[in-house]
């Protein structure tokens, strides 16, 4: 990166001047509201409508501004310009319900027609624009990628305004979108105007998405709508959390991303603010507390060393039954028997070991498994769930016996003790007439 | 040779040739992305070119077309299989995980080619929209129209045709070859994978070309409006037909209509257009908005699944219901007279139809159409009859009427004052065999719970 006449840190502190300081609040407030009104989009299944829209937003951008140049207003006033991003952007949402009605296409072709179709008809009008006398297109062109550093002063106080009042009208209408957002049809059973509130829905995404476009550009603007809420739900379930914290994610990255282009010659801002959110995604996606990967790895690592575990416990209690001795503390198996079951990789067999010893369940000693008392009767628990699962397989599910071992492998270290307790009964009556033994006790 | 031949082959050959291949590529391989409902997964795929290119030209550090064309392709096929990853890890919906990865890359294209401007070979605004017409710069047309057909002159194609129309063939070749497969996979992915065709691999191969088709098209008509050429020829032919093969066909024809059409529009716009000054449009542009008004009208005017189609189906059926009423109603009353005739004037046969003035005119129809039918003949100023082949009909109706509250009754256990508002929509239903159904399952009770006759 080039050197930069303003450091980052003086920007983030908001002493790269008045401007860029204007920018950067408005940039918040629109990663605040966009977070807000996103997570709802997200919850509602209408995240990539945004998409949609915000691409339908470039011809109402072009005929705003032929419209204007007709009429002899300045034509590149941005709120005029954004006036007619928003008339389009509600026209492509129309269009997109259009094409769905005939029930032969699905929302997400309809999508793909309006905001390729929608966005050629904005080329092509810009392209003609081109044309005009004193119709140099740079200031429409800059509207697809975004350039807040060329905002004025006036855009973007209306636009952090304008991002206020939406993140107002998400926490008035917060029920009402989290009725509809859970269960709209229960809602709507319950008299909400469920049609109502999802068209609200879509107001405040179109508002969101139109005055976006200034600062991220019309392909990224959905990034600003999807990304925060879906980094958040990461984190937690609860509503107004994940709302919360979607709109600070937002902000964050709104605040951040538009220091960074301030300073970096040539940055986007849309793309910056962008991988500021991106960049918060894939930290929560790697260490978020119950969804992320690095939890998933270690529930699953924990599972599979609880799975490896019982394995060498049962292993274990059915050597000692094979030659007739008895499942108690002190019970000696070669461990090559005990550990057969077990994964054959040294990282987990290393582990399961770790494992069994440090519950005291069994301890090795040259190449013996020694049980503990612990171990003895964990070891009896799971042979007993496994075998009421083979019996139960047999009875009732009428497996051959030939074939109920594996399934049986499966399921035994998931069976709770009240269902063990119900299968002992299911399997009960018939205790008496079985062969050989119904299970260690 | 004509100089409006030389001017046309000097001019308008190439791109016109890009725009058709690129069109027939996207368009035949997007019906399978419509028909599994992955058509924002185009979008999302023709995204993640940028990122793509760039990141193969950082690395190679030159800018050679193969490699960096192959980064792209491999870039589709990453974001793809990370949407898939990302919906499946952090339990998003399709959409949404879309929205993420595809943004996400795209964010990180536009900043590396930002930042990298002055020495990257790579141009944002190149990869947004196409640059279609430059092709015409690099070639040079033979002297006769024969010449186009010498190995030579095929030789000497632009790069970007050539590439174009080797992608058409492995998708033509694709298709061709695994058309079975991809057509259980995309109807019924469990159905395939029990039937021994591996749907994910025929997905990740579906990917694979589609990225293809994307990378070698996004050069003449840019990542957004390479979108529309999957999507939306395979939109219009999916309103006009049930049959797979004739929807592909369908849609490569339309496809080449819209890439010509949009081509043409654009290009000759100021010869058509009323101002003096105007000069060509982005026929990119122009290409996707044919398309996407292709599927607007085919929306609504297809013959078979259109919207206006329905809604004439619905008027016709309520007309129907309207005018079988009409018959019932004077049925009626001819039974509960004693001298068996009855004639009703017209304000009696529309009553308890609605208040609303359509519902009225619907009426209205609908007792035109009994008169022009034959089922009701006038009688004097303003009253209406049975004719014969009336009777016959009203007979009938009733008879369906009544023995449908017989069996509400009897098989429901409905209470008899319950029954009458449902058998009034069931008898006006005949497909499917439903009424002859209905007669041997009622076995012919003779009354209906309301101890009326049940006529023969």
């Amino acid at each position: 990166m080039s050197a930069a006449p303003a450091g980052l840190w003086d920007v983030l502190l908001l002493r790269g001047g008045y401007n860029a300081t204007v920018v950067q609040s408005a940039t918040l407030l629109l990663g605040a509201a966009a977070g807000s009104v996103g997570a709802f989009a997200l919850l509602r299944g209408r995240s990539l409508m945004g998409d949609a829209l915000a691409h339908a937003t470039l011809p109402g951008i072009g005929v705003a501004f032929l419209i204007a140049s007709a009429i002899g207003l300045d034509p590149r006033a941005p709120a005029w310009l954004l006036l007619g991003a928003a008339v389009f952007g509600v026209l492509g949402v129309g269009f997109v319900h259009v094409l769905t009605r005939s029930r032969r296409l699905s929302e997400d072709a309809a999508m793909a027609v309006v905001l390729s179709s929608m966005f050629g008809l904005g080329v092509v009008i810009l392209s003609h624009i081109q044309s005009l006398p004193g119709g140099n297109q740079a200031g429409l062109r800059s509207l697809i990628l975004g350039q807040a550093a060329a905002m004025r002063t006036g855009d973007a106080i209306t636009m952090g305004v304008l991002a206020l009042i939406c993140a107002l009208g998400v926490t008035l209408l917060f029920k009402e979108l989290r009725l509809v957002c859970f269960d709209g049809e229960f809602a709507s059973a319950r008299g909400w105007p469920t049609g109502a509130i999802d068209l609200a829905l879509m107001a405040l995404v179109v508002t969101v998405t139109v005055i976006g476009i200034q600062a991220v550009g019309i392909v990224l603007i959905v990034a600003l709508l999807v990304v925060p809420p879906a980094s958040a739900r990461l984190w937690t379930d609860r509503l107004w959390r994940v709302v919360a914290l979607s709109a600070g994610i937002g902000a964050v990255s709104g605040y951040v991303g538009a220091a960074i282009s301030a300073v970096v010659p040539r940055m986007p801002t849309g793309g910056a603010i962008v991988l500021c959110a991106g960049a918060v995604f894939v930290v929560s996606l790697l260490i978020a507390p119950s969804r992320g990967l690095a939890a998933s790895a270690l529930r699953l690592a924990r599972l599979r060393v609880r799975i490896g575990r019982e394995h060498a416990l049962r292993s274990a209690c059915e050597w000692l039954e094979e030659r007739g001795e008895q499942v108690e503390n002190g019970a000696r198996v070669p461990v090559a028997d005990a550990l057969r079951a077990v994964e054959d990789w040294p990282l987990w067999r290393w582990f399961v070991r770790i494992s069994l010893r440090v519950r005291r369940f069994a301890r090795i000693e040259g190449a013996e498994f020694v049980l503990d008392l612990r171990g003895a009767s964990e070891a009896q628990r799971i042979s007993r769930a496994h075998r009421l699962w083979e019996l139960y397989l047999e009875r009732y599910l009428h497996v051959a016996p030939t074939h109920v071992h594996s399934p049986a492998d499966l399921v035994e270290h998931t069976l709770s003790p009240e269902l063990v307790a119900e299968l002992e009964r299911a399997v009960d009556a018939e205790r008496s007439s079985m062969n050989g033994a119904g299970g260690p006790r | 040779m004509s100089p409006g031949l030389t001017d046309f082959m000097a001019l308008d050959l190439m791109p016109l040739l890009a725009a058709a291949l690129a069109a027939l590529s996207c368009g035949i391989i997007g019906n399978y992305l419509v028909l599994k409902r992955m058509a924002m997964m185009g979008d999302a795929i023709s995204h993640s070119v940028l990122p793509g290119l760039i990141v193969a030209f950082l690395l190679l550090g030159e800018a050679t077309t193969f490699p960096m064309l192959a980064g792209a392709a491999v870039a589709g096929v990453a974001c793809a299989l990370l949407v898939g990853a990302v919906r499946r890890l952090a339990r998003l919906d399709e959409g949404s995980s879309m929205g993420v990865v595809f943004t996400i890359m795209f964010a990180l294209g536009v900043v590396l080619v930002s930042i990298n401007v002055r020495n990257s070979h790579v141009d944002a605004d190149c990869v947004l929209y196409g640059a279609i017409e430059h092709l015409s710069l690099v070639w040079e047309p033979p002297a006769t129209v024969g010449g186009l057909f010498s190995l030579e002159s095929i030789g000497g194609l632009p790069r970007q045709v050539q590439s174009l129309a080797l992608t058409l063939a492995i998708v033509l070749v694709f298709v061709g070859l695994f058309y079975k497969e991809l057509r259980i996979s995309s109807f019924d992915p469990e159905h395939s994978s029990a039937q021994g065709v591996h749907a994910g691999v025929m997905h990740v191969a579906l990917l694979l070309v589609v990225a293809l088709s994307v990378v070698a098209s996004f050069e003449a008509v840019g990542v957004i409006l390479v979108v529309a050429m999957l999507a939306c020829p395979a939109a219009m032919a999916r309103m006009m037909t049930d049959r797979l093969g004739v929807q592909i066909a369908l849609s490569a024809a339309l496809a080449l209509v819209m890439s010509t059409g949009g081509y043409f529009l654009a290009t000759r716009w100021p010869a058509v257009s009323p101002d003096p000054g105007a000069v060509e449009l982005e026929s990119s542009g122009m290409i996707a908005t044919l398309g996407g008004v292709g599927v607007l009208v085919a929306v609504l005017l297809s013959p078979r699944y259109g919207l206006a189609a329905s809604a004439l189906r619905k008027l016709r059926y309520r007309v129907r219901v309207l005018s079988e009423d009409q018959l019932a109603m004077l049925y009626r009353v001819e039974e509960s007279a004693p001298d068996g005739d009855a004639t009703l004037e017209r304000r009696h046969l529309t009553l308890g139809v609605g208040e609303g003035g359509t519902e009225r005119l619907l009426a209205r129809a609908a007792l035109r159409s009994n008169v022009r039918g034959g089922r009701l003949e006038r009688r004097g100023d303003q009253g209406f009859a049975l004719t014969e082949s009336g009777r016959e009909h009203a007979r009938s109706l009733v008879r369906v009427h009544r023995l449908w509250e017989a069996y509400l009754v009897r098989e429901l256990g409905l209470r008899p004052d319950h029954v009458h508002g449902t058998a009034m929509d069931l008898e006006h239903v005949r497909e499917h065999g439903l009424s002859s159904e209905l007669e041997r399952e009622s076995g012919d009770p003779g009354i209906d719970p309301h101890g009326k006759t049940i006529p023969r």
